[in-house]
């Protein structure tokens, strides 16, 4: 008897300790999207959010200060957008020849080292970038600045892999013997098994894949900001080859570069472009849950 | 355990008595000092070099020259600092005093053969009227402009002195938010062009003339170098009580922290 409440007393005790956690937790979130919101807000009393995400033009310091995003928008899309059409590929077939083809010794290893590509720091990526890809850029398209949206993306692009790699390597190893086996006993050949059955039978924990590594693309920061220029310059939409090499500003590099010697309106509009960014994300989020919620069922 | 815990609690209690203790009695001159985020660190050093002496505190903040000058003017801050001449209006009400010099390099890439520029071609290259190095004499090639953050004092010290706003400043400047990212970016590309402060010139890049000028702590000091900048503090007139903090950024040592920092100290006329 005095055991069994003893035995209950640690059980309740422990909920209430992963429950202070889980508490923390959350109050973490909304703390800071408080926060933010709060630093956002005297923006909007000069400012009307539409002219805020639709206008083109950002000087923040002039005798009639212009605050628009949507350059900074459409660069965040472009940037993703390049990144993933790079690195998806990449580190989808990286998975298949992981999680199909390799040898169990090479399967580790390349684990192993993509596990070391997701915990560089990203800002040794951006000097990466800086030193050796921006040149590189420059000299082989015989630009006057390395400095472009399509470099940011390359640099993306290595960032996003071990998201991409690791999670769609562990949907392709959770598929079902029986699948695989059925699939080689109707007659069709290793590879024929590998892209019809497996991915298309792992397919909803490959696109949770997609999107997370979407999500490391939109809102990485400090490797973008070395890389892409940070100029204000509207991106040209009718002739993309021209924008993905020139310079332009991503939502996290507007922040970033200039938050140190901001104040007042200013930095509120900084603040602000924390918010846009964060409805991004969420949205993003909400989907990548509908879509693990479709591969469940 | 229990007895060196209290023994630590013990230590910790009475430490903080003593803190409190000495707290109440004090009664050392606080100065509060605003403005030009281009100064706030140069006054920073000078204020941790007045404190060091026993003259008393001073308390920094930024906010940028005209919220220094308009603290001065309504008592916000015992000092206000400008980091450009003071206005006409401002002088109604304040008394200027250039404390130092800025100077502002532009810099470009070693290969550049680029030697000199004027302000008027240096306004035309960032106002995007000259976009190709060969309408200098250089090389046919286009220009990349490097810029710094809207924000940044140097950026709004060489708008001001080149003469243009950063509405006329071409969109597809490259805009980096340090002198380091600056100089790195330069030194990295061939056909760039930026510009820092003189006290942070490296040998990586190569300081351009302006006006047939080479840029020195003399030519700056006698003028002949255009690029350059006062640093100024405003005080209401008729207000005497920072004078301990003036004559002290105006003595040896306070000349000394200014040099250090990469600014030309003046001398009171």
């Amino acid at each position: 008897m005095n055991a069994l409440t003893h035995k209950k007393r640690i059980d309740s005790g422990f909920k209430k300790v992963v429950f202070s956690c889980t508490t923390i937790t959350l109050i973490s979130l909304f703390s800071i999207i408080f926060f933010i919101l709060i630093q956002a807000m005297p923006l909007f009393k000069e400012v009307n959010i539409v002219s805020f995400i639709f206008g083109t033009a950002w000087y923040p310091l002039a005798e009639s200060p212009q605050f628009g995003i949507a350059g900074f928008i459409v660069c965040s899309l472009l940037t993703t957008i390049m990144a993933v059409i790079i690195g998806i590929p990449i580190g989808l077939y990286t998975a298949i020849y992981i999680a199909e083809i390799a040898s169990k010794k090479i399967s580790n290893f390349v684990l192993f080292v993509i596990e070391i590509l997701a915990a560089i720091p990203s800002v040794i990526y951006g000097f990466f970038g800086i030193k050796l890809i921006a040149p590189i850029i420059a000299n082989v398209f015989e630009l006057s600045i390395g400095t472009t949206l399509f470099t940011a993306s390359i640099i993306l692009s290595f960032m996003v892999l071990p998201t991409v790699v690791s999670l769609s390597t562990s949907a392709l190893k959770a598929v079902p013997n029986s699948v695989v086996e059925g699939s080689l006993a109707l007659g069709a050949t290793k590879i024929q098994t590998i892209f019809k059955t497996k991915i298309s039978y792992a397919k909803s924990g490959i696109l949770a894949s997609f999107l997370l590594g979407i999500g490391r693309a939109l809102g990485e920061t400090m490797a973008v900001v070395l890389v892409i220029g940070n100029s204000i310059a509207f991106p040209n939409l009718t002739n993309l080859f021209a924008t993905y090499f020139s310079g332009g500003r991503t939502l996290t590099t507007n922040i970033v570069t200039e938050l140190a010697y901001s104040s007042g309106t200013h930095r509120a509009a900084l603040f602000a472009t924390g918010v846009v960014l964060f409805v991004f994300v969420s949205v993003l989020n909400l989907v990548i849950m509908q879509v693990k919620k479709k591969g469940v069922k | 355990m229990k007895k060196i815990l209290g023994i630590a609690l013990c230590g910790l209690m009475s430490f903080t008595l003593v803190a409190c203790g000495g707290n109440t009695e004090s009664d050392t001159l606080t100065l509060s000092v605003g403005g030009s985020t281009s100064i706030q660190p140069l006054m920073e050093v000078i204020g941790e070099g007045f404190e060091t002496e026993g003259f008393g505190i001073i308390d920094v903040q930024g906010g940028g020259s005209s919220v220094g000058t308009s603290g001065a003017i309504d008592g916000t801050f015992d000092i206000g600092m400008a980091s450009r001449t003071l206005k006409d209006d401002e002088l109604v009400e304040l008394d200027g005093i250039a404390i130092a010099i800025d100077g502002i390099v532009m810099i470009v890439n070693k290969e550049n053969k680029i030697k000199d520029i004027s302000l008027e071609d240096a306004k035309a290259i960032y106002t995007g009227e000259i976009t190709n190095w060969s309408a200098l004499g250089g090389a046919d090639e286009e220009i990349a402009v490097i810029s710094r953050e809207e924000g940044s004092g140097t950026r709004d010290g060489f708008q001001s002195v080149v003469g243009f706003d950063s509405e006329q400043q071409i969109t597809n400047a490259s805009v980096q938010s340090s002198t380091g990212a600056v100089t790195s970016l330069v030194s990295e590309s061939k056909n760039a062009i930026g510009y820092i402060s003189f006290g942070s010139l490296s040998d990586e890049v190569s300081a351009l003339n302006v006006g047939g000028v080479s840029v020195s702590t003399d030519a700056i000091n006698d003028e002949s170098y255009q690029l350059s900048r006062p640093f100024n503090l405003a005080v209401a007139k008729g207000y005497d009580g920072a004078q301990v903090l003036i004559d002290f950024i105006f003595s040896e040592a306070g000349a000394k922290m200014i040099a250090e920092q990469g600014y030309i100290p003046t001398k009171l006329d």
